[in-house]
């Protein structure tokens, strides 16, 4: 009968690594399983779990049961083999983690012969049964689950001892091929009852103990022939042994995960956890030196020797600490230390970048290390930088630990407009009125193109304005029927109004009685409509001549307001660059005429006519209608534009 | 031919500080005619319009925040001062008015005269010579 496929054990003989059974999670195997449970079984689909065979353990001879024709006794009562699809044993969970790392197995020393148990010993006792006694040819069970009544059986079972014959109570033990496990009794003995006749590999562990001369974690195992009729003891030798693992840590206790770890002479290796642990599992009690290393961590590696004594647990202990390292970039040909936050840079702008290795003293970058991310991609000691977006960036070179820079790259640069802020006042203080420029006032703003070694002058915004005052003393506004009620205050107030826009002798006339604010603020709101028009047909080349200002970026390494400053500064600087703006805006404002006819009054008497009409309106509702002043001002313009002719050269 | 010579001179009587700087400005008529200044100098509130006034630090540094410029409406009949041929006038100004949060330093300083109002009188503007000024601190 063939034995159960399920679950399917990789025979001893066939598995290409013998490998300690995966911890159920975490990168690194835990060889050994801690718990004093059945031995795990490899379930399948695990990754080839093997247990260490047992080599060249001589193979027994079977002794046939005699004659052959006797029943082969089953009592006192073999454990029966499940059939499938009976219990399962344990499963192994299988690890999603990387591979285990791989101990060398170290071929069990030969170790006792096994020692097949005749059945005229007593292994296979009388039949108990009419059935058996008839069947002649040992039929003791039947694992698949298809029993024929002639199918012979035989015996297993499995003793583990020590090298000195000392029985060890509690070994997990298994018979590979067909997923059966079990716990050895006082005696040392798990007996496996009756199974199909074949050849089996049995296996033992128990924590701490390891086999002779074994590998951590493996098993002991043996391979045996169980012939039909015949009851086969595996004999299994463990001695007791000692656990050892690693922590590897920096120098502050942070963890050193991905360390690979190594027993000096051994060949067993292994890969630190997220907790800096690697557990090798059980050996022999001995002195071992332990040694592990990982890329960019110093020293390479660090060791540390122990004695591991038997039954007992044994942590080695590793520091490994990451390099020390900085970030410079290249100035004008100079590598210096990069700053952090950088900036502001100009978008678009590139910048070299190197990571250099503080501690240890000679330490050099592995192959392929460091790795930059951020805005810096590659690998290796240099990379270089472009910045292509705008805002908080960042640059940073990581091997074993990481070191940022937090950079900021300008907005692209977009041409700005003047931004105004106009005053007004009234009040009943005598006129003149007038409507005076501000001052512009800039704010600047500045990035770096470090490539280039320059810092480019940018404006951030430009402001400027007028105040205009209109003073309402001396005359009074004319409102037909409040303070315009007679024929003779209606054409005082017309002439009035008449004469204050009109050429030549009717405005010489001083001061008059009537007029109106609203007239006077439209005069000047026509003199800051001068001002702005005429300032922002100057302002497109003082900005583009502004922003061509540039000064070393190495003389003002990663300042960014001294920097402004120097740029500001100077006859050719941005300050004068503005004053220039003031005073060209302003020679051609002032050729603009302010005289009775100019655009100015001409708009002031437009307003004017509106009261006229009104003055007028109200004097032909009287009765008789007023005898009022003929006219109108002349107006009102209709060019509201000024085309400045004066030349300019920011 | 500008028939009109400004020329400016630091007070005597006063240091310059930032609260404080007195100006000379003398108008001297180099034609052989009789020329009319419009005669509004005692209106401080409106100097602006009619003097502009030029400062930067010695390397050329513009004083930020001048004021000056404007339009002013006047009201006739206009005053006039009248400037005899070969005769000048004067007068002095306080420029700090002028200025907003002047630093104590070393300056070249100059003062330009605008008019483009009235009849029969100087028109145009008129830049003067420049001086050197060093503002001290304001006295405690």
């Amino acid at each position: 009968m063939p034995p159960d496929p399920t679950p399917t054990p990789v025979p001893a003989s066939q598995a290409p690594t013998p490998t300690p059974v995966p911890a159920s999670t975490g990168p690194a195997p835990t060889p050994v399983p801690t718990s004093p449970g059945p031995t795990p079984v490899p379930a399948s689909p695990a990754p080839a779990p093997t247990p260490v065979p047992t080599s060249p353990a001589p193979a027994p001879t079977p002794v046939p049961t005699s004659p052959p024709t006797t029943p082969v006794p089953t009592s006192p009562g073999p454990t029966p083999v499940p059939t499938s699809p009976g219990p399962a044993p344990t499963p192994v969970p299988t690890s999603p983690g990387p591979p285990a790392p791989t101990p060398t197995p170290v071929p069990a020393s030969p170790g006792p012969t096994p020692t097949p148990v005749p059945a005229s010993q007593g292994q296979l006792g009388p039949s108990s049964s009419a059935a058996d006694a008839g069947a002649g040819t040992g039929n003791v069970g039947d694992p698949a689950g298809s029993c024929h009544a002639d199918d012979p059986q035989a015996e297993i079972a499995v003793r583990v001892k020590t090298s000195d014959g000392t029985p060890v109570e509690g070994a997990a033990v298994s018979v590979v091929e067909l997923g059966l496990s079990g716990t050895t009794g006082p005696d040392g003995v798990h007996d496996f009852g009756e199974v199909a006749p074949g050849s089996y590999t049995a296996s033992g562990q128990k924590d701490t103990f390891s086999p002779s001369g074994g590998s951590p974690s493996s098993p002991a195992s043996q391979s045996l022939p169980a012939p039909a009729g015949t009851s086969t003891q595996f004999e299994l030798v463990l001695d007791p042994g000692a656990r050892i693992s690693v922590h590897v840590q920096q120098t502050d206790g942070t963890a050193v995960q991905g360390a690979t770890v190594s027993v000096d002479g051994k060949g067993w290796s292994g890969v630190t956890d997220a907790s800096g642990n690697f557990d090798f599992g059980a050996v022999a009690p001995d002195a071992y030196t332990i040694t592990g290393q990982k890329d960019c961590f110093n020293p390479a590696p660090a060791s540390q020797t122990q004695n591991a004594p038997a039954s007992a647990s044994t942590q080695f202990q590793l520091v490994l600490d990451p390099f020390e390292f900085k970030i410079q970039y290249k100035v004008n040909g100079v590598w210096k230390d990069a700053p952090s936050p950088l900036g502001p840079l100009c978008p678009g702008s590139s910048a070299d970048f190197k990571a250099v290795i503080t501690s240890p003293a000679g330490a050099s970058w592995p192959s392929g290390c460091p790795s930059w991310g951020g805005d810096a991609t590659g690998t290796g000691a240099e990379t270089t930088v472009t910045f292509s977006s705008s805002g908080a960036r960042t640059v940073f070179a990581q091997c074993g630990k990481q070191q940022k820079l937090d950079i900021n790259v300008a907005d692209p640069n977009a041409p700005i407009t003047i931004t105004w802020d106009h005053g007004y006042t009234v009040d009943n203080n005598p006129p003149p009125a007038t409507t005076k420029e501000r001052p512009f006032v800039a704010e600047y703003e500045a990035c770096a193109d470090i490539s280039r070694n320059e810092w480019h002058l940018r404006l951030k915004t430009i402001r400027g304005g007028t105040d205009m005052a209109v003073h309402t003393g001396g005359f009074q506004t004319p409102q037909p029927g409040v303070n315009i009620t007679t024929e003779a205050q209606g054409a005082a107030a017309i002439t009035d109004m008449l004469r204050r826009t009109a050429p030549g002798g009717a405005a010489g006339g001083g001061p008059g009685t009537w007029n109106t604010e609203a007239a006077t603020a439209t005069h000047e709101g026509w003199h800051r409509d001068e001002w702005v028009q005429t300032s922002e047909h100057y302002w497109p080349d003082t900005e583009t001549a502004v922003e061509k200002i540039k000064v070393p970026y190495d003389t003002y390494e990663n300042d960014k307001g001294n920097a402004i400053t120097a740029m500001r500064a100077g006859a050719a600087g941005a300050d004068a660059k503005i004053t220039a703006f003031k005073d060209i805006s302003y020679r051609y404002w002032f050729t603009l005429g302010d005289s009775f006819g100019d655009r100015p009054y001409l708009a002031g008497g437009a307003v004017m006519n509106t009261h006229i009409d009104a003055v007028r309106n109200f004097g032909a509702a009287q009765t008789p209608p007023w005898a009022l002043p003929p006219g109108s001002n002349p107006g009102p313009p209709v060019d509201h534009c000024y085309k400045p002719w004066l030349p300019y050269s920011p | 031919m500008i028939p009109l010579i400004l020329t400016i001179v630091l007070s005597k009587s006063a240091v310059a500080t930032p609260r404080r700087l007195l100006v000379d400005l003398e108008f001297k008529n180099t034609s052989k005619s009789s020329i009319h200044l419009l005669k509004y100098f005692k209106d401080e509130t409106n100097l602006s319009i009619w003097f502009q006034l030029h400062m930067t630090l010695l390397d050329g540094t513009p004083v930020p925040g001048i004021r000056g410029g404007g339009k002013i409406g006047l009201q006739e009949p206009l005053e006039y001062v009248m400037v005899p041929p070969g005769k000048t006038f004067s007068l002095q100004i306080d420029f700090a008015k002028f200025v907003t949060d002047l630093q104590p330093g070393t300056y070249e300083m100059s003062i330009t005269y605008r008019n483009q109002y009235g009849n029969d009188c100087f028109k145009g503007e008129l830049t003067s010579n420049t001086v050197v000024v060093q503002v001290l601190p304001n006295p405690d």
